[in-house]
Protein backbone atom coordinates (compact mmCIF):
# COMPACT_ATOMS: atom_id res chain seq x y z
CA UNK A 1 0.00 0.00 0.00
CA UNK A 2 2.40 2.28 1.17
CA UNK A 3 5.35 1.35 -1.67
CA UNK A 4 2.58 2.46 -4.17
CA UNK A 5 1.88 5.24 -2.45
CA UNK A 6 4.94 6.28 -2.72
CA UNK A 7 5.46 5.16 -5.98
CA UNK A 8 2.85 7.34 -7.36
CA UNK A 9 4.14 10.72 -5.81
CA UNK A 10 7.52 10.53 -6.02
CA UNK A 11 6.85 10.18 -9.75
CA UNK A 12 6.52 14.19 -11.31
CA UNK A 13 4.12 12.72 -14.03
CA UNK A 14 1.32 12.61 -11.30
CA UNK A 15 1.61 16.15 -10.48
CA UNK A 16 2.17 17.32 -14.15
CA UNK A 17 -1.38 15.36 -14.79
CA UNK A 18 -3.18 16.78 -11.45
CA UNK A 19 -1.89 20.36 -12.94
CA UNK A 20 -2.84 20.09 -15.93
CA UNK A 21 -6.14 18.55 -14.65
CA UNK A 22 -6.59 21.08 -12.34
CA UNK A 23 -6.28 23.78 -15.26
CA UNK A 24 -9.04 22.62 -17.26
CA UNK A 25 -11.39 22.44 -14.41
CA UNK A 26 -10.66 26.09 -13.28
CA UNK A 27 -10.81 27.40 -16.78
CA UNK A 28 -14.08 25.39 -17.71
CA UNK A 29 -15.72 26.56 -14.23
CA UNK A 30 -14.32 30.01 -14.35
CA UNK A 31 -15.68 30.44 -18.14
CA UNK A 32 -18.97 29.27 -17.42
CA UNK A 33 -19.56 31.20 -14.39
CA UNK A 34 -18.57 34.57 -16.11
CA UNK A 35 -21.52 33.59 -19.56
CA UNK A 36 -23.82 32.14 -16.82
CA UNK A 37 -23.44 35.22 -14.67
CA UNK A 38 -23.51 37.55 -17.61
CA UNK A 39 -27.13 36.06 -19.54
CA UNK A 40 -28.62 35.74 -15.72
CA UNK A 41 -28.61 39.36 -15.00
CA UNK A 42 -31.22 40.55 -17.98
CA UNK A 43 -32.56 37.00 -17.97
CA UNK A 44 -33.61 37.69 -13.95
CA UNK A 45 -35.03 41.31 -14.61
CA UNK A 46 -36.80 40.03 -17.27
CA UNK A 47 -38.38 37.13 -15.26
CA UNK A 48 -39.15 39.99 -12.64
CA UNK A 49 -41.56 41.34 -15.15
CA UNK A 50 -45.41 41.12 -14.49
CA UNK A 51 -46.31 40.70 -18.41
CA UNK A 52 -46.38 37.07 -18.79
CA UNK A 53 -45.31 36.54 -22.26
CA UNK A 54 -41.59 37.47 -21.12
CA UNK A 55 -42.00 36.20 -17.89
CA UNK A 56 -43.21 32.71 -18.91
CA UNK A 57 -40.48 31.67 -21.30
CA UNK A 58 -37.53 32.30 -19.19
CA UNK A 59 -39.79 30.32 -15.91
CA UNK A 60 -39.54 27.44 -18.82
CA UNK A 61 -36.09 27.60 -19.39
CA UNK A 62 -35.20 28.27 -15.95
CA UNK A 63 -37.27 25.05 -14.85
CA UNK A 64 -36.10 22.66 -17.51
CA UNK A 65 -32.18 23.28 -16.59
CA UNK A 66 -33.26 23.06 -12.82
CA UNK A 67 -35.32 19.88 -12.83
CA UNK A 68 -33.27 17.98 -14.86
CA UNK A 69 -29.21 16.37 -13.76
CA UNK A 70 -27.01 18.04 -15.14
CA UNK A 71 -25.33 15.26 -16.76
CA UNK A 72 -28.62 14.75 -18.54
CA UNK A 73 -28.15 18.14 -20.01
CA UNK A 74 -24.57 17.18 -20.64
CA UNK A 75 -25.39 13.89 -22.64
CA UNK A 76 -28.24 15.52 -24.46
CA UNK A 77 -25.86 18.48 -25.43
CA UNK A 78 -22.95 16.47 -26.44
CA UNK A 79 -24.41 13.45 -28.08
CA UNK A 80 -27.56 15.44 -29.61
CA UNK A 81 -25.43 18.13 -31.41
CA UNK A 82 -23.63 14.89 -33.09
CA UNK A 83 -26.80 13.56 -34.39
CA UNK A 84 -27.94 16.73 -36.31
CA UNK A 85 -28.34 15.75 -39.93
CA UNK A 86 -25.23 17.59 -42.10
CA UNK A 87 -23.75 19.14 -38.93
CA UNK A 88 -19.95 17.35 -39.34
CA UNK A 89 -19.98 19.98 -42.98
CA UNK A 90 -20.67 23.27 -41.03
CA UNK A 91 -18.27 25.74 -39.69
CA UNK A 92 -20.08 24.24 -35.75
CA UNK A 93 -18.70 21.35 -36.19
CA UNK A 94 -15.19 22.59 -36.06
CA UNK A 95 -15.90 24.08 -32.49
CA UNK A 96 -18.48 21.26 -31.69
CA UNK A 97 -15.93 18.42 -32.42
CA UNK A 98 -13.93 18.90 -29.11
CA UNK A 99 -15.84 18.13 -26.09
CA UNK A 100 -14.86 21.26 -24.24
CA UNK A 101 -17.60 23.28 -26.05
CA UNK A 102 -20.71 21.18 -25.70
CA UNK A 103 -19.40 20.82 -21.99
CA UNK A 104 -18.93 24.51 -21.77
CA UNK A 105 -22.29 24.96 -23.18
CA UNK A 106 -24.15 23.09 -20.92
CA UNK A 107 -22.37 24.29 -17.48
CA UNK A 108 -23.22 27.78 -18.62
CA UNK A 109 -26.86 26.95 -19.54
CA UNK A 110 -26.97 25.43 -16.39
CA UNK A 111 -25.62 27.97 -13.89
CA UNK A 112 -27.43 30.75 -16.10
CA UNK A 113 -30.35 29.37 -14.74
CA UNK A 114 -29.42 28.94 -11.22
CA UNK A 115 -28.18 32.29 -11.39
CA UNK A 116 -31.53 33.55 -13.15
CA UNK A 117 -33.02 32.56 -10.08
CA UNK A 118 -31.21 33.82 -7.16
CA UNK A 119 -31.19 37.53 -8.89
CA UNK A 120 -35.07 36.95 -9.22
CA UNK A 121 -35.48 35.95 -5.88
CA UNK A 122 -33.24 39.41 -4.53
CA UNK A 123 -34.52 41.69 -7.20
CA UNK A 124 -38.27 41.23 -5.99
CA UNK A 125 -37.28 41.32 -2.19
CA UNK A 126 -35.58 44.33 -2.98
CA UNK A 127 -37.04 47.08 0.04
CA UNK A 128 -40.19 48.70 -0.96
CA UNK A 129 -39.11 51.63 0.81
CA UNK A 130 -36.31 52.18 -1.40
CA UNK A 131 -38.69 51.89 -4.53
CA UNK A 132 -40.90 53.99 -3.20
CA UNK A 133 -38.19 56.46 -2.17
CA UNK A 134 -36.79 56.14 -5.50
CA UNK A 135 -40.04 56.98 -7.38
CA UNK A 136 -40.44 60.10 -5.25
CA UNK A 137 -37.13 61.60 -6.89
CA UNK A 138 -38.98 60.91 -10.14
CA UNK A 139 -36.77 58.15 -11.75
CA UNK A 140 -37.67 56.15 -14.49
CA UNK A 141 -37.70 52.63 -14.18
CA UNK A 142 -34.32 51.88 -15.76
CA UNK A 143 -33.00 54.79 -13.37
CA UNK A 144 -34.30 52.76 -10.82
CA UNK A 145 -33.05 49.41 -11.72
CA UNK A 146 -29.60 51.05 -12.40
CA UNK A 147 -29.00 53.16 -9.25
CA UNK A 148 -31.55 50.50 -6.81
CA UNK A 149 -33.01 47.88 -7.21
CA UNK A 150 -29.82 46.16 -9.47
CA UNK A 151 -27.19 47.29 -6.17
CA UNK A 152 -28.86 46.29 -3.58
CA UNK A 153 -30.25 42.75 -5.22
CA UNK A 154 -26.53 41.86 -6.83
CA UNK A 155 -24.83 42.47 -2.60
CA UNK A 156 -27.48 40.25 -0.94
CA UNK A 157 -27.00 37.61 -3.64
CA UNK A 158 -23.51 37.22 -2.77
CA UNK A 159 -24.29 34.33 0.18
CA UNK A 160 -26.54 32.32 -2.34
CA UNK A 161 -24.27 32.94 -5.09
CA UNK A 162 -21.03 31.41 -3.84
CA UNK A 163 -22.95 28.56 -2.85
CA UNK A 164 -24.10 28.39 -6.80
CA UNK A 165 -20.13 28.73 -7.97
CA UNK A 166 -18.89 26.12 -5.18
CA UNK A 167 -21.78 23.81 -6.77
CA UNK A 168 -20.70 24.65 -10.13
CA UNK A 169 -16.67 23.47 -9.20
CA UNK A 170 -18.21 19.95 -8.13
CA UNK A 171 -20.90 19.75 -10.67
CA UNK A 172 -17.85 20.28 -13.06
CA UNK A 173 -16.28 16.76 -12.18
CA UNK A 174 -18.70 15.27 -14.34
CA UNK A 175 -16.68 16.55 -17.85
CA UNK A 176 -14.56 13.60 -17.29
CA UNK A 177 -17.32 11.42 -18.68
CA UNK A 178 -17.18 13.21 -21.72
CA UNK A 179 -13.52 12.53 -22.47
CA UNK A 180 -12.22 15.99 -20.93
CA UNK A 181 -9.33 15.95 -19.10
CA UNK A 182 -10.15 17.84 -16.23
CA UNK A 183 -8.80 17.13 -12.41
CA UNK A 184 -11.50 14.37 -11.95
CA UNK A 185 -9.95 12.75 -15.18
CA UNK A 186 -6.51 12.89 -13.59
CA UNK A 187 -7.57 11.11 -10.62
CA UNK A 188 -9.04 8.27 -13.02
CA UNK A 189 -5.65 8.26 -14.83
CA UNK A 190 -3.68 7.74 -11.73
CA UNK A 191 -5.83 5.28 -10.34
CA UNK A 192 -5.88 3.38 -14.01
CA UNK A 193 -2.13 3.93 -14.23
CA UNK A 194 -1.02 2.47 -10.72
CA UNK A 195 -4.48 0.62 -9.88
CA UNK A 196 -4.84 2.67 -6.70
CA UNK A 197 -7.91 4.40 -6.33
CA UNK A 198 -7.79 5.62 -3.06
CA UNK A 199 -4.58 7.60 -3.76
CA UNK A 200 -5.64 8.95 -7.10
CA UNK A 201 -9.09 10.01 -5.70
CA UNK A 202 -8.18 11.61 -2.55
CA UNK A 203 -5.20 14.04 -4.09
CA UNK A 204 -7.98 14.94 -6.78
CA UNK A 205 -10.21 15.30 -3.80
CA UNK A 206 -7.47 17.30 -1.81
CA UNK A 207 -7.19 20.15 -4.78
CA UNK A 208 -11.23 20.05 -5.19
CA UNK A 209 -10.90 21.00 -1.03
CA UNK A 210 -8.36 23.65 -1.85
CA UNK A 211 -10.28 25.25 -4.70
CA UNK A 212 -13.10 25.48 -2.47
CA UNK A 213 -11.22 26.98 0.08
CA UNK A 214 -10.15 29.84 -2.07
CA UNK A 215 -13.38 30.48 -3.68
CA UNK A 216 -14.82 30.62 0.07
CA UNK A 217 -12.34 33.01 0.78
CA UNK A 218 -12.76 35.29 -1.94
CA UNK A 219 -16.70 35.60 -0.90
CA UNK A 220 -15.86 36.17 2.77
CA UNK A 221 -13.92 39.44 1.96
CA UNK A 222 -16.87 40.29 -0.83
CA UNK A 223 -19.30 39.80 1.85
CA UNK A 224 -17.23 41.73 4.78
CA UNK A 225 -17.22 44.82 1.77
CA UNK A 226 -20.21 44.63 0.41
CA UNK A 227 -22.55 43.37 2.85
CA UNK A 228 -21.21 45.10 5.98
CA UNK A 229 -24.05 47.86 6.64
CA UNK A 230 -26.39 44.62 6.77
CA UNK A 231 -24.17 42.21 9.88
CA UNK A 232 -25.22 42.40 12.79
CA UNK A 233 -23.66 44.67 15.11
CA UNK B 1 -13.26 -7.36 26.64
CA UNK B 2 -15.48 -10.01 26.66
CA UNK B 3 -18.25 -7.90 23.86
CA UNK B 4 -15.50 -7.70 21.68
CA UNK B 5 -14.39 -11.52 22.01
CA UNK B 6 -18.18 -12.17 20.79
CA UNK B 7 -17.82 -9.79 18.31
CA UNK B 8 -14.44 -11.21 16.84
CA UNK B 9 -15.98 -14.88 17.10
CA UNK B 10 -19.40 -13.64 15.07
CA UNK B 11 -17.10 -12.27 12.04
CA UNK B 12 -14.72 -15.21 12.34
CA UNK B 13 -18.07 -17.21 11.62
CA UNK B 14 -19.60 -14.86 9.25
CA UNK B 15 -15.39 -15.14 7.29
CA UNK B 16 -15.74 -19.16 7.04
CA UNK B 17 -19.50 -19.41 5.83
CA UNK B 18 -18.68 -17.10 2.89
CA UNK B 19 -15.46 -18.77 2.16
CA UNK B 20 -17.61 -22.17 2.16
CA UNK B 21 -20.38 -21.03 0.12
CA UNK B 22 -18.19 -19.71 -3.14
CA UNK B 23 -15.66 -22.71 -2.54
CA UNK B 24 -17.24 -24.36 -5.67
CA UNK B 25 -17.99 -21.88 -7.41
CA UNK B 26 -15.47 -19.77 -9.39
CA UNK B 27 -16.43 -15.75 -9.34
CA UNK B 28 -14.71 -14.36 -12.62
CA UNK B 29 -14.56 -10.66 -13.12
CA UNK B 30 -15.08 -9.39 -16.97
CA UNK B 31 -15.59 -5.78 -18.54
CA UNK B 32 -18.80 -6.20 -20.92
CA UNK B 33 -19.15 -5.34 -23.43
CA UNK B 34 -16.12 -6.07 -25.21
CA UNK B 35 -17.29 -8.01 -28.56
CA UNK B 36 -16.90 -10.43 -29.68
CA UNK B 37 -14.84 -11.55 -26.45
CA UNK B 38 -17.67 -10.87 -24.26
CA UNK B 39 -21.25 -8.86 -25.03
CA UNK B 40 -24.80 -9.86 -23.98
CA UNK B 41 -27.11 -11.80 -26.11
CA UNK B 42 -30.53 -10.25 -27.19
CA UNK B 43 -32.13 -12.26 -23.73
CA UNK B 44 -29.68 -10.52 -21.26
CA UNK B 45 -27.03 -13.10 -20.62
CA UNK B 46 -23.53 -12.50 -21.04
CA UNK B 47 -21.92 -14.25 -24.17
CA UNK B 48 -18.84 -14.04 -26.05
CA UNK B 49 -15.32 -16.31 -26.78
CA UNK B 50 -13.87 -15.61 -23.48
CA UNK B 51 -17.15 -15.98 -21.49
CA UNK B 52 -17.26 -19.63 -23.45
CA UNK B 53 -14.00 -20.56 -22.57
CA UNK B 54 -13.99 -19.25 -18.89
CA UNK B 55 -17.12 -21.08 -18.40
CA UNK B 56 -15.49 -24.68 -20.35
CA UNK B 57 -11.94 -23.72 -17.79
CA UNK B 58 -14.52 -23.70 -14.72
CA UNK B 59 -16.30 -26.54 -15.62
CA UNK B 60 -12.89 -28.32 -15.65
CA UNK B 61 -11.87 -27.53 -12.00
CA UNK B 62 -15.45 -27.36 -10.77
CA UNK B 63 -17.80 -28.78 -12.69
CA UNK B 64 -20.07 -25.81 -12.66
CA UNK B 65 -19.93 -22.28 -14.95
CA UNK B 66 -17.98 -19.49 -13.50
CA UNK B 67 -19.90 -16.65 -11.29
CA UNK B 68 -19.50 -13.67 -13.51
CA UNK B 69 -19.03 -10.47 -11.86
CA UNK B 70 -19.71 -7.59 -14.32
CA UNK B 71 -16.80 -4.44 -13.93
CA UNK B 72 -15.75 -1.41 -15.92
CA UNK B 73 -12.15 -2.16 -17.08
CA UNK B 74 -10.61 0.38 -15.15
CA UNK B 75 -11.57 -0.68 -11.62
CA UNK B 76 -10.99 -4.72 -12.86
CA UNK B 77 -7.90 -5.11 -11.09
CA UNK B 78 -8.82 -3.08 -8.06
CA UNK B 79 -11.79 -5.39 -7.49
CA UNK B 80 -9.68 -8.48 -8.11
CA UNK B 81 -7.84 -7.13 -5.00
CA UNK B 82 -10.36 -6.49 -3.13
CA UNK B 83 -12.10 -9.85 -3.56
CA UNK B 84 -15.21 -9.14 -5.71
CA UNK B 85 -13.97 -11.98 -7.74
CA UNK B 86 -11.06 -15.13 -7.62
CA UNK B 87 -10.02 -14.50 -11.44
CA UNK B 88 -9.95 -11.60 -14.22
CA UNK B 89 -10.90 -13.20 -17.93
CA UNK B 90 -11.08 -9.96 -19.56
CA UNK B 91 -8.67 -9.49 -22.85
CA UNK B 92 -6.00 -8.51 -20.19
CA UNK B 93 -2.37 -8.67 -21.80
CA UNK B 94 0.46 -9.83 -19.83
CA UNK B 95 2.81 -7.23 -19.23
CA UNK B 96 5.56 -5.93 -17.07
CA UNK B 97 3.83 -3.27 -15.02
CA UNK B 98 0.72 -5.70 -14.73
CA UNK B 99 2.75 -8.48 -13.38
CA UNK B 100 3.50 -6.23 -10.08
CA UNK B 101 0.45 -6.37 -8.92
CA UNK B 102 -1.45 -9.53 -10.11
CA UNK B 103 -0.41 -12.99 -11.13
CA UNK B 104 -1.10 -14.28 -14.73
CA UNK B 105 -2.04 -17.51 -15.81
CA UNK B 106 -0.66 -19.18 -19.32
CA UNK B 107 -1.83 -16.55 -22.03
CA UNK B 108 -5.19 -18.33 -23.96
CA UNK B 109 -5.00 -15.99 -26.96
CA UNK B 110 -3.30 -13.06 -28.55
CA UNK B 111 -4.43 -10.34 -30.90
CA UNK B 112 -2.46 -7.41 -32.59
CA UNK B 113 -4.00 -4.18 -32.28
CA UNK B 114 -5.19 -2.16 -35.11
CA UNK B 115 -6.44 1.54 -35.98
CA UNK B 116 -10.14 2.12 -37.13
CA UNK B 117 -11.36 5.12 -38.87
CA UNK B 118 -14.19 6.47 -41.07
CA UNK B 119 -11.76 9.72 -42.97
CA UNK B 120 -8.89 7.50 -44.14
CA UNK B 121 -6.36 8.17 -41.40
CA UNK B 122 -2.78 7.74 -42.04
CA UNK B 123 -0.56 6.49 -39.01
CA UNK B 124 2.45 8.21 -40.26
CA UNK B 125 0.54 11.57 -40.56
CA UNK B 126 -0.82 11.80 -36.92
CA UNK B 127 -0.22 15.37 -36.19
CA UNK B 128 -3.23 17.02 -34.57
CA UNK B 129 -5.14 13.68 -35.55
CA UNK B 130 -7.59 12.76 -32.69
CA UNK B 131 -7.57 9.58 -31.96
CA UNK B 132 -9.54 6.97 -29.48
CA UNK B 133 -8.10 4.86 -26.83
CA UNK B 134 -10.08 3.13 -23.85
CA UNK B 135 -8.19 4.34 -20.66
CA UNK B 136 -5.23 2.86 -19.70
CA UNK B 137 -4.86 0.13 -21.80
CA UNK B 138 -1.81 -0.82 -23.79
CA UNK B 139 -3.41 0.44 -27.08
CA UNK B 140 -3.51 4.06 -24.42
CA UNK B 141 -0.13 3.58 -23.33
CA UNK B 142 1.37 2.77 -27.13
CA UNK B 143 -0.52 6.15 -28.90
CA UNK B 144 0.76 8.00 -25.68
CA UNK B 145 4.55 6.84 -25.87
CA UNK B 146 4.49 6.99 -30.02
CA UNK B 147 2.21 8.67 -31.51
CA UNK B 148 3.25 11.86 -29.43
CA UNK B 149 1.89 14.41 -32.11
CA UNK B 150 -1.94 13.04 -31.85
CA UNK B 151 -4.31 14.16 -29.75
CA UNK B 152 -5.18 11.42 -26.72
CA UNK B 153 -8.76 11.33 -26.39
CA UNK B 154 -9.33 8.85 -23.67
CA UNK B 155 -12.98 6.73 -23.00
CA UNK B 156 -14.07 4.54 -20.34
CA UNK B 157 -15.66 2.34 -22.63
CA UNK B 158 -15.29 1.12 -26.40
CA UNK B 159 -18.72 1.65 -26.88
CA UNK B 160 -18.48 5.11 -26.14
CA UNK B 161 -15.65 5.51 -28.42
CA UNK B 162 -17.38 4.21 -31.28
CA UNK B 163 -20.23 6.49 -30.77
CA UNK B 164 -17.76 9.26 -31.31
CA UNK B 165 -15.36 8.20 -34.03
CA UNK B 166 -19.58 7.13 -36.55
CA UNK B 167 -20.39 10.98 -35.25
CA UNK B 168 -17.02 12.23 -36.79
CA UNK B 169 -15.68 13.72 -33.05
CA UNK B 170 -12.61 11.47 -33.38
CA UNK B 171 -10.32 10.69 -36.43
CA UNK B 172 -9.67 7.08 -35.86
CA UNK B 173 -10.08 4.93 -32.79
CA UNK B 174 -6.99 2.69 -31.90
CA UNK B 175 -8.00 -0.47 -30.32
CA UNK B 176 -8.13 -4.93 -30.57
CA UNK B 177 -8.46 -6.07 -34.15
CA UNK B 178 -11.17 -8.07 -33.43
CA UNK B 179 -12.65 -5.65 -30.93
CA UNK B 180 -12.58 -2.66 -33.99
CA UNK B 181 -13.48 -5.95 -36.71
CA UNK B 182 -17.39 -6.31 -34.72
CA UNK B 183 -17.67 -2.62 -34.83
CA UNK B 184 -17.33 -2.61 -38.74
CA UNK B 185 -20.52 -4.46 -39.52
CA UNK B 186 -22.55 -2.23 -37.91
CA UNK B 187 -21.48 1.00 -39.31
CA UNK B 188 -20.21 0.24 -42.74
CA UNK B 189 -18.31 4.14 -43.60
CA UNK B 190 -15.42 2.70 -40.44
CA UNK B 191 -13.02 0.38 -42.23
CA UNK B 192 -9.66 -0.70 -40.42
CA UNK B 193 -6.68 1.54 -41.92
CA UNK B 194 -3.21 1.21 -41.48
CA UNK B 195 -0.88 -1.69 -40.13
CA UNK B 196 -1.57 -4.57 -37.78
CA UNK B 197 0.67 -3.66 -34.87
CA UNK B 198 1.47 -6.19 -32.03
CA UNK B 199 5.39 -4.40 -31.30
CA UNK B 200 7.28 -3.60 -28.97
CA UNK B 201 6.53 -6.32 -26.45
CA UNK B 202 7.56 -4.57 -23.98
CA UNK B 203 3.75 -2.62 -23.98
CA UNK B 204 1.65 -5.59 -26.26
CA UNK B 205 2.89 -8.34 -24.00
CA UNK B 206 3.25 -11.89 -24.50
CA UNK B 207 -0.56 -12.45 -24.92
CA UNK B 208 -3.35 -12.33 -23.05
CA UNK B 209 -3.62 -13.81 -19.77
CA UNK B 210 -5.79 -14.69 -16.72
CA UNK B 211 -4.95 -12.45 -13.92
CA UNK B 212 -5.23 -13.59 -9.96
CA UNK B 213 -4.15 -12.80 -7.17
CA UNK B 214 -0.51 -13.00 -5.78
CA UNK B 215 -1.37 -15.31 -3.30
CA UNK B 216 -3.71 -17.20 -5.30
CA UNK B 217 -0.75 -19.57 -7.11
CA UNK B 218 -2.86 -22.80 -6.77
CA UNK B 219 -6.08 -21.52 -8.16
CA UNK B 220 -3.40 -20.10 -11.29
CA UNK B 221 -2.48 -23.18 -11.40
CA UNK B 222 -5.26 -25.43 -11.99
CA UNK B 223 -6.53 -22.77 -14.56
CA UNK B 224 -3.46 -23.05 -16.45
CA UNK B 225 -3.85 -26.74 -16.41
CA UNK B 226 -7.34 -26.57 -17.75
CA UNK B 227 -6.52 -24.27 -20.22
CA UNK B 228 -4.10 -26.51 -21.50
CA UNK B 229 -6.57 -29.15 -21.28
CA UNK B 230 -8.89 -27.60 -23.41
CA UNK B 231 -6.55 -25.97 -26.39
CA UNK B 232 -5.61 -30.04 -26.56
CA UNK B 233 -9.54 -31.78 -26.56
CA UNK B 234 -10.38 -29.40 -29.66
CA UNK B 235 -12.92 -27.60 -27.40
CA UNK B 236 -10.87 -24.28 -27.95
CA UNK B 237 -11.00 -24.53 -31.62
CA UNK B 238 -14.76 -25.61 -31.20
CA UNK B 239 -15.24 -22.34 -29.61
CA UNK B 240 -13.02 -20.13 -31.49
CA UNK B 241 -14.42 -21.28 -34.60
CA UNK B 242 -17.68 -19.62 -33.52
CA UNK B 243 -16.13 -16.44 -33.14
CA UNK B 244 -13.10 -15.73 -35.26
CA UNK B 245 -12.27 -16.64 -38.84
CA UNK B 246 -8.56 -15.92 -38.21
CA UNK B 247 -6.45 -18.01 -35.58
CA UNK B 248 -5.54 -16.28 -32.43
CA UNK B 249 -4.85 -19.36 -30.35
CA UNK B 250 -1.22 -18.86 -28.74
Amino acid sequence: MFESTLEIFSNPDTYLTYWDGTVITVQMVFLSLLVGGAIAVPLAILRTSKNRWINTPIWVFTYLFRGTPLLVQLYMIYYGVALIEGIQQTFWWTILKEAFYPCLIAFTLNTAAYTTEIFRGTIETTPRGEIEAAKAYGMSWGKRMQRIILPSAFRRAIPAYSNEVIFMLHASAIASTVTIADLLNAGRLIYARYYAPFDGFIFAGIIYLCLTFGILAVFKQLEKRMLGHLQPR
Amino acid sequence: MKRLLIVAASLLAFANSVDAKNKDVIRAGVDAPYPPFEYKAPDGSLTGFEIELGNEVCKEITGKDCEWVVQAWDGLIPGLLARKYDVIFSSMSINAERKKRVLFSAPYYTTPSAYFSATNFDPKASKGKRIGVQRATIQDTYITEFLTEAKVVRYTTADDMALDLESGRLDAMFVDAPVGMGIINEASKIVQVGELVKEPIRIFGNGIGAAFRKRDAKLEAQVSAALETIKKNGKYDEIMKRYFDFDIKI
